[in-house]
């Protein structure tokens, strides 16, 4: 059926950001829209571009870490630990087991932070403005935590090469243990608010969703990928740091939309409280600095370490060549290719969903643009 | 510079103290040029012990250092690169390319296979349809700079149904012109765009090939070598930007 | 205060112009949601309900430039961005303030590359400088007390902006 109008219709181009409520940083996105409803889309990125592989070329690798905090700056902790993993197989560096098993559990913490934060300008995005104001309350907890063990609230610098700096200090576990007891609860409340809520189900089902195929050939991964119905997560596949000896389960949806991947994300945090508490009752004695030269030169070489970030597979790709410089430091941004899926994604959509979608990705420009 | 704890003699060597012992790390100097005249791999031994400079004692401190020459630690190895020919998959993938598979090595038990550029997309596609490696985890270039083969393009595989995690490695020259392998993985898009933008290596069949990260009009590639980390572009800045006297 | 108490019995307050304006301006700041990369975390910290924000009447971050009468800029400032801020900022209209927050806007931070601008000041005047990397939520807020001082030091008489020094 031919349309015919007296009105000349044309492709609108609508220009979203980089300055822009929604657009979770400075992330420009070139809308080509039918009236409401997206054809297609541009993503314009590089305004948060520091060079910071091109930093790592000229830094020492101790002094590299700071810079990684900065990239994803919202899960800084966990960050770092891919780098600091590398750098320590290269070396053949053993960490003491109370460090491995401190790092996994404020690697944990740092996931709960990271889903939350994502939870609270999700819904912020939609509309739910409650959801906000309740997940930073939680956050704030954390961030207490983490300014107790490591000194810094969002930038921590976290993990040294060869264990951690400091051990707890007093008081520490039980600050930890009380805030998993009371976390679960604090999900329920979550849950009540949203996942039964007729507005959200309609803003969230049934959008962007991405076939398992597509998925793996768009490299994504994380929550995006098990979204559709994928099971991989690095920390069951390649499990690395000591993750083999703790029991927890990996969410997986069927559908592929944004519903599925925040049902997800709420499950991935219940997992967390699982693992940071069998972290604390099996936490053995012991130091917590292992035996590191002050001078960190790794033999040439190179060496891939992934980890599973919140947001998908992160990986830093170190090629040494002997000296006290890295000679290349390569970061695998996650959200750098889940943000490439948009384009799939808003297809056919309307502009509003645009601000779902881009909030379901869980995008962080600084890794994006690094 | 690192303590070191004062000799008892001038003839023992003095153990140095434990926050600087070094598994792989050499302390001074001309210990790293020597050590980097090694080759590869063997850095990580602990070359001789290290010791304070010792007062002059003349000759009679001379005859006695030859008589008891200082006590080498034994020497730990690093991980080196070690020859892979006789993997399966390795032998599999000889009979099909032949010689265009320049090497294959593993590191740290992580495959590394180098592949001769002529046959780089073919050994590409045939990893992904015939051996199922599906996923695409990264694509990124090294630069040597000086020497002739410059650029190294380098990808990280992994197959879901196998397990499987490889590493492909290529050596181009400057000025060569790479496929693109977009139409094996869509997720190659944005990553050969970035190697175009920081590097300036262009890729055939891209379906579209410009700047993502810098400025559309910039000119350089800020990751090779011979690039200055603080240069800034003044042409691109003096038509963009209206840089303001700062007042006092 | 002010002459003829006694005649009004506390009804009536005198005072000068300048106060008035100034107390109402300081009161109701507006800040633009623009966060730029970590310090943008921390800002939203300052907006949620432990550090609170409102209460300095500076809670309503306006997305819009023409509406908005304070801009936070949080977070390192590229060149690619940096011709977006003048943009904006010549948008917004005056009275207008600027407040460089965290060390990346204030002199180009750690990140001393081909692509970050060392300082916002070199494409924008600003009022308050905050350190730190990022700065604690308890920083910002000192700032934007302390850019309320600078703005009770402001005369509707003045055409040029005040430099104060403290």
């Amino acid at each position: 059926m031919s349309r015919e109008t007296i009105l000349d219709t044309r492709e609108l181009e609508i220009n979203m950001g980089p300055q822009h409520p929604s657009t979770h940083g400075v992330l420009r996105v070139k809308l080509f829209l039918d009236g409401e409803r997206v054809q297609d889309c541009e993503c314009v990125i590089g305004y948060l571009h520091r060079g910071v592989e091109k930093i790592s070329e000229n830094r020492s690798y101790i002094k590299c870490v700071p810079y990684y905090d900065r990239t994803d700056y919202i899960a800084a902790v966990s960050n770092v630990y891919g780098y600091v993993l590398g750098v320590e197989k290269m070396m053949g560096i053993e960490v003491p087991e109370k460090a491995r098993y401190i790092r996994i559990m404020m690697t944990e913490f740092n996931r709960i932070s990271s889903h939350l934060l994502w939870l609270a300008t999700h819904a912020l995005d939609i509309g739910a403005m409650t959801v906000f104001l309740y997940c930073f309350r939680e956050r704030e907890e954390i961030l207490k935590l983490f300014e107790a063990l490591f000194g810094a609230r969002l930038t921590t610098h976290a993990f040294r090469i060869g264990g951690l700096w400091k051990d707890f200090p007093a008081g520490f576990e039980e600050a930890a243990r009380k805030f998993i007891k009371e976390f679960p609860d604090r999900i329920d409340e979550y849950e009540e608010l949203l996942t039964n809520n007729r507005i959200w189900i309609d803003r969230t089902k049934n959008i962007g969703i991405i076939s398992a195929e597509e998925a793996i050939n768009f490299g994504l991964s994380g929550p995006p990928l098990r979204g559709s119905g994928v099971d991989y997560d690095l920390r069951k596949i390649r499990p690395y740091g000591g993750y083999e000896e703790f029991d927890f389960e990996v969410p997986v949806g069927n559908n592929g939309d944004t519903y599925d991947r925040y049902i997800i994300r709420l499950a991935e945090m219940r997992q967390c409280c699982r693992i940071i508490e069998q972290a604390l009752d099996g936490l053995p004695e012991g130091p917590v600095r292992g035996k590191a030269p002050k001078i960190v030169k790794p033999p040439v070489g190179e060496y891939y370490s992934g980890i599973e970030g919140p947001r998908g597979e992160l990986g830093y790709y170190i090629v040494s060549d002997g000296s006290a410089f890295p000679f290349r430091v390569r970061i695998r941004p996650p959200t750098f290719i889940s943000l490439q899926a948009l384009r799939r994604l808003v297809r056919g959509h309307l502009v509003a969903d645009v601000v779902a979608i881009i909030g379901t990705l869980d995008i962080v420009l600084g890794e994006i643009d690094r | 510079m690192e303590d070191k704890k004062k000799p008892k003699s001038t003839s023992e060597p003095e153990k140095p103290s434990e926050s600087t012992k070094a598994s792989s790390g050499v302390e001074s100097a001309d210990e790293v040029v020597g050590a980097s005249a090694e080759g590869t791999g063997n850095e990580s031994k602990e070359d001789s012990v290290p010791r304070k400079p010792q007062k002059p004692t003349g000759p009679a401190g001379a005859t006695s250092a030859k008589k008891n020459p200082p006590k080498r630690r034994p020497i730990k190895k690093g991980p080196t690169y070690e020859d892979l020919e006789n993997d399966e998959q390795v032998q599999f993938l000889r009979e099909r390319f032949g010689d265009d598979l320049d090497s294959a090595q593993s590191f740290l038990g992580q495959k590394i296979l180098t592949i001769n550029p002529a046959s780089l997309f073919d050994a590409l596609s045939f990893l992904r349809e015939e051996l199922d490696f599906d996923y695409l985890i990264d694509l990124t270039a090294l630069d040597y700079q000086g020497e002739e083969k410059r650029w190294c393009l380098v990808y990280h595989l992994y197959s879901y149904s196998s397990g499987h995690f490889l590493r492909i490695k290529s050596r181009i020259c400057e000025g060569d012109v790479p496929a693109s392998v977009t139409p094996i993985w869509k997720v190659a898009d944005w990553l050969e765009r970035e190697i175009y933008d920081m590097f300036g290596i262009e890729f055939s069949g891209h379906p579209e090939l410009k700047r993502i990260l810098l400025p559309a009009d910039w000119h350089g590639h800020p990751l090779r070598k011979d690039y200055d980390i603080k240069l800034q572009d003044q042409s691109w800045v003096k038509k963009h930007l209206k840089i303001r006297k700062i007042p006092g | 205060m002010g002459i003829d108490e006694r005649a009004f019995q506390q009804n009536v307050v005198t005072t000068t112009v300048d106060s008035v304006v100034n107390w109402a301006r300081k009161s109701s700041l507006w800040p633009m949601t623009f966060g730029l990369a970590c310090c943008a975390i921390e800002m939203m910290a300052v907006g949620a309900s432990r550090f609170d924000m409102d209460r300095f009447g500076a809670g309503i971050f306006r997305p819009s430039p023409r509406q908005s009468d304070l801009i936070i800029i949080a977070g390192t400032v590229t060149l690619k961005m940096a011709e977006v801020i003048q943009v904006l900022y010549e948008q917004m209209p005056d009275p207008k303030w600027v407040i460089s927050m965290g060390a990346c806007s204030s002199v180009g931070g750690p990140f001393d590359t081909y692509a970050t601008l060392q300082g916002v000041d070199k494409v924008i005047p600003v009022d308050v400088y905050i350190p730190g990397c990022p700065p604690r939520p308890e920083a910002l807020l000192y700032g934007v007390m302390r850019l309320q001082d600078k703005i009770d030091q402001m005369s509707i008489l003045d055409d040029k902006r005040l430099v104060v020094s403290s």
